[in-house]
Order: C-alpha cells, then sequence, then structure tokens
C-alpha cells in the first residue's frame, strides 16, 4: 500500500464505521423520540395551570429542554472542534460539521417560544436583558460557524477555521448560563438545576424532564442523519 | 391560551422542518453514493 493510499485508509476507515453506526441508529432515535414526545405531551396536557401564568406556565415545557439543548449542543460542538484542532483526524470535523445545524435549530426553538412566553407573562416579546441577549449570540455564533463553513471552499482550511470559530465561541456557554446570577435579569434565574435541589412540583418536573429526552431523541436523531450525509458527501466528494 | 397553542406549533413546525430538511439531504447523499458504487 503506498504511503498516499494508507493515509486515506487510516483516515476514512472510521469514518466508514459511522456511516454503518449511524444508518442504524437513526430508526431507534426516531422511535424513542416518537414516543417521548407523545408522552410529554401527554402530561403537558394533564398538568395544571399555574395560579399566576395560567396555561402560559406550560410554555416551559417546550422552550426550557429546548435551550438546555441549545447549549449541550455548543459544548458537544466545542469538544468536537478541540479534539480536531489537537489531532486533526476528519471524523471531528465531521462529528462538528453534523452537530451545528442542530443547535441551531434548538437555539431559534429556545428564542421563539421565550417570546412566546414572555408576551403573556412579561408583557413584551424581547427585552435586551443579559440571558435574552446572550442567547441571541448564541445563535448568531451558530449561524456565523454555518456562514464560516459555506464560505471557504478547501476543506483542510474550512475545518481548521471552523474549530477556531467554535473554539472561541465557546467563551459565551459561561455567559449564557450565569448571565441571572451576574446580573440583574427579568429572565427568571435557575429553578431545575441547583444545589438545593429543584424548585418545582412534580406535575410540572415529570413532563419537563420527558420532553428534555424527547428533544435530545430528536437532537441524536438529526445527528445520525447529518453525519451519515455529511460523511457520504466527503467520500463522493473525492 | 393562544400563546401556549402556539409556542408549541412552533415547536413542532421548526422540529418537523428540520427532520425532514436532514432526511431529504441524507436520502440525496445515499443516492448519489449509490450511483457513484453502482450498488
Amino acid at each position: 500500500m503506498s504511503n498516499a493510499a494508507a493515509r486515506d485508509f487510516y483516515a476514512f476507515a472510521r469514518p466508514g464505521r459511522a456511516i454503518a453506526a449511524a444508518a442504524a441508529a437513526s430508526p431507534f432515535f426516531a422511535l424513542a423520540a416518537l414516543f417521548l414526545l407523545a408522552s410529554g405531551l401527554y402530561l403537558a396536557v394533564l398538568a395544571p395551570a399555574e395560579w399566576e401564568q395560567g396555561v402560559a406556565v406550560k410554555i416551559m415545557f417546550v422552550h426550557v429542554p429546548a435551550a438546555w439543548n441549545a447549549m449541550m449542543i455548543y459544548a458537544l460542538l466545542a469538544f468536537a472542534s478541540a479534539l480536531f484542532f489537537i489531532t486533526r483526524a476528519p471524523i471531528w470535523d465531521a462529528i462538528a460539521a453534523a452537530a451545528a445545524p442542530a443547535g441551531a435549530v434548538f437555539t431559534l426553538l429556545a428564542l421563539a417560544t421565550g417570546a412566546l412566553w414572555g408576551r403573556p407573562v412579561w408583557g413584551s416579546w424581547w427585552v435586551w436583558d443579559a440571558r435574552l441577549t446572550s442567547v441571541l449570540i448564541l445563535f448568531f455564533i451558530y449561524l456565523g460557524y454555518a456562514a464560516l463553513r459555506r464560505a471557504i471552499a478547501n476543506p483542510r482550511r474550512r475545518a481548521h477555521a471552523a474549530s477556531l470559530l467554535a473554539l472561541a465561541g465557546a467563551v459565551n456557554l459561561p455567559v449564557v448560563k450565569f448571565s441571572v446570577d451576574w446580573w440583574q435579569t427579568l429572565h427568571q434565574p435557575a429553578s431545575i438545576i441547583r444545589l438545593s435541589g429543584p424548585a418545582i412540583g412534580a406535575d410540572f418536573l415529570a413532563p419537563l424532564v420527558l420532553f428534555l429526552l424527547a428533544y435530545c431523541a430528536c437532537f441524536a436523531l438529526l445527528f445520525s442523519m447529518r453525519l451519515e450525509a455529511e460523511l457520504r458527501r466527503r467520500f463522493i466528494a473525492r | 391560551m393562544i400563546y401556549t397553542l402556539l409556542a408549541y406549533g412552533v415547536s413542532a413546525l421548526l422540529l418537523g422542518l428540520a427532520l425532514l430538511h436532514s432526511w431529504l439531504d441524507l436520502r440525496r447523499q445515499r443516492r448519489l453514493a449509490r450511483e457513484k458504487t453502482g450498488r
């Protein structure tokens, strides 16, 4: 085997297995997403209305998990980008490229459902407080990442520049998480993930957890389909 | 009530569009791979 052929073999041997794994996993993720979404929706309908917010409180079940996913997916994007930066293995760039569009979708979901929750509860679609603004910046980082990937034709340069942007953008992640503690915000502080335990009742916690799992399954499905397509695109382009 | 319904509707629409877009792209890549390898 020539040096070039050996390099190609090692560079794509693992992506070949990743294609098979992603193709096999997608149907399971789809079934899990359907089941979890249906159960979450059922419990959301059964959940009581809150005395102050009324049924608008049920927007929490689609808003909070979307915001958590937006952040977790960015953490995965930054992690894969860091590993690409260190190892230069193309699979990490493919993983980052496959995760980013799903992250943008969940961030947009968090922003849209947040506006629809803010209108009846705060009396405003949007306020420029630290939490909302930092999530909007997260959305722009996702868009910038996608634009950068489209702007550079050379795969090596594209992967290098995209990993750098993803790593630089990770600075925004703790700002999103702690913005409600660091600044005075209209957005409420953390009420689920706290050292003293969740501040909401079981009637609200159960559908919230189910929707979180459902959104994770949706992400897994989106990610596995995008990863398979991304890897196939790279094989065909060669 | 209208805001709650809108929030669930927008969520279903966005997630549905994202899944549809990914699925169509994957289907296209699978077809291209089949055409290239002749299998």
